[in-house]
């Protein structure tokens, strides 16, 4: 910002500055700007008005006679030798008239500086122009040229340096950071709007497109698939080649990849909902028309979601062929493409040693466990399983997983195998053994069991107050009554006194605690609630 | 010819039911959310209507209601989903359905089933 | 005339209103851009799950729904039995009456056949006195927990019913919230996907629910509310949801889970201690906390979200509520800084104390004050006819469009992704909203944000002196409370 001349000029000073920037050549900057008082006048010869400065004669005549109100210079008050001129915005006008007036007349006149009708002296006059200069507001030789130099000499500088008005509007702009930093919002908003919408809009194009075409093959397959599946000669399925079958649909779409997905989902959709030979049916309309070979061809694309849709299709159609392929997968660093190749693998590969899980490098998510859970409980009904690699695993979340299916699967001959792991298993292990405990009323392990009651992870504590309260002996109470005056958390004690209520209620009631114990109090009020007892 | 409501929201086992069903002579409506089984219900002349519990924006359990309510003799057949919860099942049958069949379901089947109601 | 040291200081104001102008507009790419590739990754994950299966699962984790409720007497029976018919099979709802002067106790005794307990209730969270706990004698509202206590604020009333829940994930709501039948098996998902990190809450999407059709707990129709002021907030929840809160969680920087919706792993939120009852903020607070005490014993997690439409509410459409509404958000929002400035710039915190910290305190804490401080200083320029007026005039004009820009984004969001308001009119009206917020509400918004400072700055002594001290570690809420019984 330019300040220097004051607010009040400030409007004017823009104007000069755009305009002197349109007007004046760019080697302006690198000008010498300062000029010294021995060459102020030759300054002020060559140039027009310059802002701001003025000039006024004095004159000191030598008789008191002489008049010069003709050459309007008017008399001082208080003394008649002295006159003065107007004020005169030209330096050589003003040079001009003192010129004159020692002519004709005798006496001494001189030119004096008025700076915003102030007078100053020349140094101040000097000063005032180099910082013009400097602020480029104000360039003496450009007037030099342009008033002193001859057509011909203009022609010749015209053709030698080319005339280039922005240049200068460029640098003013790049030099300033206000104007930059706003370009830059500017670039950057035209930049992302335009990225945003066109990136939004062949997204929605895309989406559109592919929703009206997927609607219209749905309605396209109803039809063919319903006439196989309900065809009055079930044999005929079988004797039909794939280009009968291709025939079926309309021509030319079972080339097209949409149409394709279209049909796999459909089929797998139904296969969930129907039972007995329908199942078979689909399956053989499934490979007849070779879509085996496109889900296959998924497994090779990039994109995740397109490979586990692949691996998803395999598996429901138990395309085994492709096993070798998906158990590529089984450790892929994606957790859907590894969860369905896992579940997959157990699914169609018939390993009956869960070999594929217990090799499992990545913590197993309850996510996984519900999946893979639920095709354990199906190939168990099947034939017999080997949980005993699940066990050894080197994984902490998969032996956990293989404990929690002793429990929902009811495999009570695994409780010895339990047993034996307890000792040397984690919390997490041990918290699951025992549930199993809890869940099948294996007394067996109890006396591990009691020593646990001095851990210090409360989850497993609780769970251990659980087991005893539901197959503790005699002994299990007298140690639970100890650990009920050693503990101190609410909790802990109310789950203890649960437990010895539920061995011997007798106990509780007939146990002298200190009267004056509240907490105890609240606590055998809560055991005796009925309400509480029976939800 | 007898008619026949869908309701059920899984368009391609509305269509292969209604397929199979009109095989069978009969006359097919299927709508795919409650509020239009709803509608249908009360505008069309049915003989038996097949639900699913599932469905959008209505609970199965509010349409069986409904359907009584309007016409209490047309016999129900419920399609269910694997994994509901025994309580709606329950629930279902003290409404007076005269079927259940749970999915996955044989079409064959149900076709029969729906044969032996509308017969009697 | 200026003196030079104001001159130089009007010069590196301007300089910073627009570095700061620059940031929001790069940062705001960045976040749609980061929201965006989340959204199509979570649409493409959608596609390989089985809810059906998370519903009867022995696996699936079991879920307490607390819901506190004050003076809710008139609607607390239809919500109540709403809750209860939700598809999953192991979870309870816990309903606490802070303290009600009207007769949600006495409806629900009706409702129910609730009847009050000998429940031992343990205080391991700090609350107000517990007058009761109850439970129905019929088998078939086993699954509610009613507890009757002392009026103490919202966060107190969460507190007590944390203190009575029994399963591992703990889902706040607020008690007039419309639940999706499925929402809770789709809120479970990314519990039940955790593998390496751990995932310590999830949140979820709260939509406008005024004027849409809602029947037995789900919103059958779309419809844009009536108000501007409701329709400004339906924009203003895509974006907060679909755009900032998918992108946070894109990097795991996720800070707010809102207090209508959220859910939380019990053991963790014992372990710090519960919500903070102190602060108006107490949702952002108690994830920050959380957030603080996992980096504090070197846990890798995360804070989940789930973008599909599960939940919505009746949002206020009039000045007077809506004003103490983001009042209160803007105090939350200090007061959580505040109590947590340790975390600021702390690589210990990772992107919490490097990225979303500053964020929140550039963007969404200071954000009225340097609008409000911009507006002045372009009206003096403007008065002086200083030639840097045109500058900020461009500015504004510009950072209004971006709005514009950003807001039209999060509708088209919408559309691609759930396309819920389907009718053209809708669509409109809400693009007609994005025109006139800038000029109608934003005002506004800026004015009750500084109101929030105000507040803040006079709310001092007790406990403000406290959350001006904030917390040294992210365990130091449970020493707090000891102080008050």
């Amino acid at each position: 910002m330019v300040n220097e001349a004051g607010p009040r000029s400030i409007k004017k000073l823009i104007f000069t500055l755009v305009f002197l920037n349109l007007f004046l050549p760019g080697n302006l900057v690198a000008q010498d700007s300062s000029i010294t008082v021995s060459h102020l006048q030759s300054v002020l010869e060559n140039v027009e008005e310059i802002p701001g400065l003025e000039f006024i004669i004095y004159f000191r005549t030598l008789n008191d006679t002489t008049d010069l109100t003709l050459l309007n210079l008017s008399q001082h008050a208080d003394s008649v030798n002295f006159w003065f001129s107007d004020t005169i915005l030209l330096y050589n006008e003003a040079k001009e008239l003192n010129a004159d007036l020692s002519l004709s007349n005798e006496g001494v006149g001189s030119i004096n500086y008025l700076l915003y009708k102030r007078e100053v002296s020349e140094s101040g006059v000097a000063e005032y122009l180099g910082n013009m200069i400097r602020n480029e507001l104000f360039d003496p030789t450009g007037i030099v040229n342009n008033s002193f130099g001859n057509e011909g000499e203009l022609v010749l500088m015209g053709t030698n340096t080319p005339f280039r008005p922005f240049y200068k509007l460029k640098i003013k702009i790049l030099s300033d950071v206000k104007m930059l930093l706003l370009l830059a919002c500017l670039s950057m908003f035209l930049i992302a709007s335009l990225i945003l919408v066109f990136v939004m809009f062949i997204i929605k194009s895309k989406k559109r497109r592919k929703e009206v075409l997927t609607l219209r093959f749905k309605n396209l397959c109803y039809g063919p698939i319903s006439d196989i599946l309900f065809d009055d000669d079930p044999e005929r399925l079988n004797q039909l080649k794939r280009e009968d079958l291709v025939a079926m649909f309309p021509k030319g779409h079972l080339n097209i990849d949409l149409f394709k997905d279209v049909m796999i989902q459909e089929i797998i959709s139904l296969n969930k909902n129907m039972k007995g030979n329908f199942k078979a049916r689909l399956k053989l309309i499934y490979r007849k028309l070779e879509l085996d070979k496109h889900s296959i061809k998924k497994l090779s694309l990039k994109r995740w979601d397109a490979i586990t849709a692949g691996i998803v299709e395999i598996n429901e159609m138990d395309v085994i062929e492709a096993v070798p392929m998906v158990e590529k997968f089984t450790s892929h660093d994606n957790f859907y493409i590894r969860s369905n190749a896992v579940a997959t693998m157990l699914n169609i590969s018939n390993d009956m040693s869960l070999k594929v899980l217990a090799d499992q490098r990545y913590p197993l998510s309850k996510w996984q466990q519900m999946k893979y859970y639920r095709i354990i409980k199906y190939i168990n009904n099947k034939g017999i399983v080997k949980f005993h690699l699940l066990f050894e695993s080197k994984n902490e979340s998969v032996r956990v997983f293989g404990i929690k299916l002793v429990r929902y699967l009811g495999l009570v001959d695994r409780l010895s195998e339990l047993q034996k792991m307890y000792l040397t298993a984690s919390i997490n292990e041990k918290i699951e053994i025992l549930k199993c405990y809890d869940k099948f009323n294996h007394i067996d392990g109890l006396e591990d069991v009691h020593r646990d009651l001095s851990t210090t992870d409360k989850t497993l504590f609780l769970n251990v107050v659980k087991v005893l309260k539901n197959l503790g002996s005699e002994v299990s109470q007298i140690v639970l009554m100890e650990w009920f005056r050693k503990t101190k958390d609410f909790e802990c004690r109310l789950k203890i006194l649960e437990a010895v209520n539920s061995l011997n209620p007798d106990l509780v009631t007939l146990r002298d605690f200190p009267k004056e114990d509240k907490e105890v109090n609240q606590m055998i009020a809560h055991l005796k609630d009925p309400i509480l007892n029976h939800v | 010819m007898k008619n026949v409501l869908i309701i059920e929201d899984d368009k391609l086992i509305s269509s292969l039911v209604q397929f199979k069903l009109r095989k069978e002579g009969y006359n097919v409506t299927i709508t795919e959310d409650g509020i239009a089984g709803m509608d249908a219900i009360d505008l069309l002349e049915t003989d038996l209507i097949i639900t699913d519990v599932m469905i959008p924006f209505k609970n199965g359990i509010e349409i069986i209601h409904h359907a009584k309510r309007v016409s209490p003799k047309v016999p129900i057949i419920v399609l269910s989903s694997l994994g509901e919860e025994e309580a709606t099942v329950m629930e279902a049958f003290n409404l007076g359905v005269s079927d259940f069949v749970p999915k996955p379901f044989n079409p064959n089947e149900l076709a029969m089933r729906v044969r032996r109601l509308i017969n009697n | 005339m200026y003196s030079i040291l104001f001159n130089i200081l009007i010069e590196i104001m301007g300089i910073l209103f627009l570095v700061y102008s620059f940031s929001i507009i790069t940062i705001y790419l960045v976040i749609a851009a980061l929201s965006g590739l989340e959204m199509r990754d979570h649409l493409r994950k959608n596609k390989f799950a089985d809810y059906l299966d998370v519903i009867t699962s022995p696996i699936s984790p079991g879920i307490s729904i607390i819901a506190p409720a004050y003076n809710e007497g008139k609607n607390i029976v239809q919500n109540a039995k709403s809750l209860l018919t939700l598809h999953y099979s192991r979870y309870e709802v816990i309903l606490v009456n802070d303290g009600s002067k009207d007769d949600t106790l006495e409806r629900m005794i009706e409702s129910f056949e609730l009847v009050r307990t000998e429940y031992a209730y343990n205080y391991q969270i700090d609350c107000k006195k517990v007058r009761g706990v109850y439970k129905s004698t019929n088998r078939s509202f086993s699954k509610l927990t009613f507890v009757d206590k002392e009026n103490g604020g919202k966060a107190d009333a969460l507190n007590a019913g944390i203190n009575v829940a029994q399963n591992e994930i703990l889902s706040c709501i607020d008690v007039d919230c419309i639940l999706s039948s499925d929402s809770l098996t789709k809120m479970v998902r990314p519990f039940m996907e955790e593998t390496n990190r751990k995932v310590i809450a999830v949140g979820g999407v709260i939509g406008v629910a005024n004027n849409c059709d809602v029947k037995d707990g789900t919103v059958t129709k779309y419809r844009v509310p009536d108000t501007l002021l409701g329709r400004f907030q339906v924009i203003e929840y895509f974006r907060a949801f679909l755009m900032g809160r998918m992108a946070w969680t894109r990097i795991n920087g996720l800070m707010l889970i809102s207090g209508a919706f959220g859910f939380f792993n019990r053991e963790l939120v014992l372990k710090v201690g519960g919500y903070f009852p102190k602060t108006v903020g107490e949702d952002m607070e108690l994830v920050v906390r959380m957030r603080r005490y996992m980096y504090e014993v070197g846990i890798a997690h995360k804070v989940g979200f789930v973008p599909d439409p599960l939940c919505w509410t009746e949002v206020p459409e009039t000045k007077g509520v809506l004003s103490r509404q983001r009042n209160r958000w803007m105090r939350g929002t200090i007061e959580t800084l505040q109590l947590h400035q340790k975390v600021s710039l702390n690589p210990k915190y990772g992107v919490l104390g490097m990225v979303s910290y500053p964020f929140w305190s550039i963007f969404e804490k200071s954000a009225p004050i340097i609008e409000f401080i911009g507006i002045i200083y372009t009206m003096v320029m403007i008065f002086t006819g200083d030639i840097s007026a045109l500058y900020f005039l461009a500015l504004f004009i510009l950072i209004y469009c971006f709005s514009i820009l950003i807001s039209s984004f999060s509708i088209l969001y919408e559309e691609v992704a759930y396309n819920n308001y389907k009718d053209k009119t809708d669509l409109k009206k809400l693009i007609k909203t994005i025109i006139l917020e800038p000029f109608l509400i934003h005002p506004q918004l800026v004015w009750w944000g500084l109101k929030g400072h105000w507040h803040f700055i006079k709310g001092k002594g007790g406990w403000g002196e406290m959350i001006r001290t904030g917390f040294k570690k992210a365990t130091d809420k449970q020493k707090v409370s000891a102080v008050t019984p």
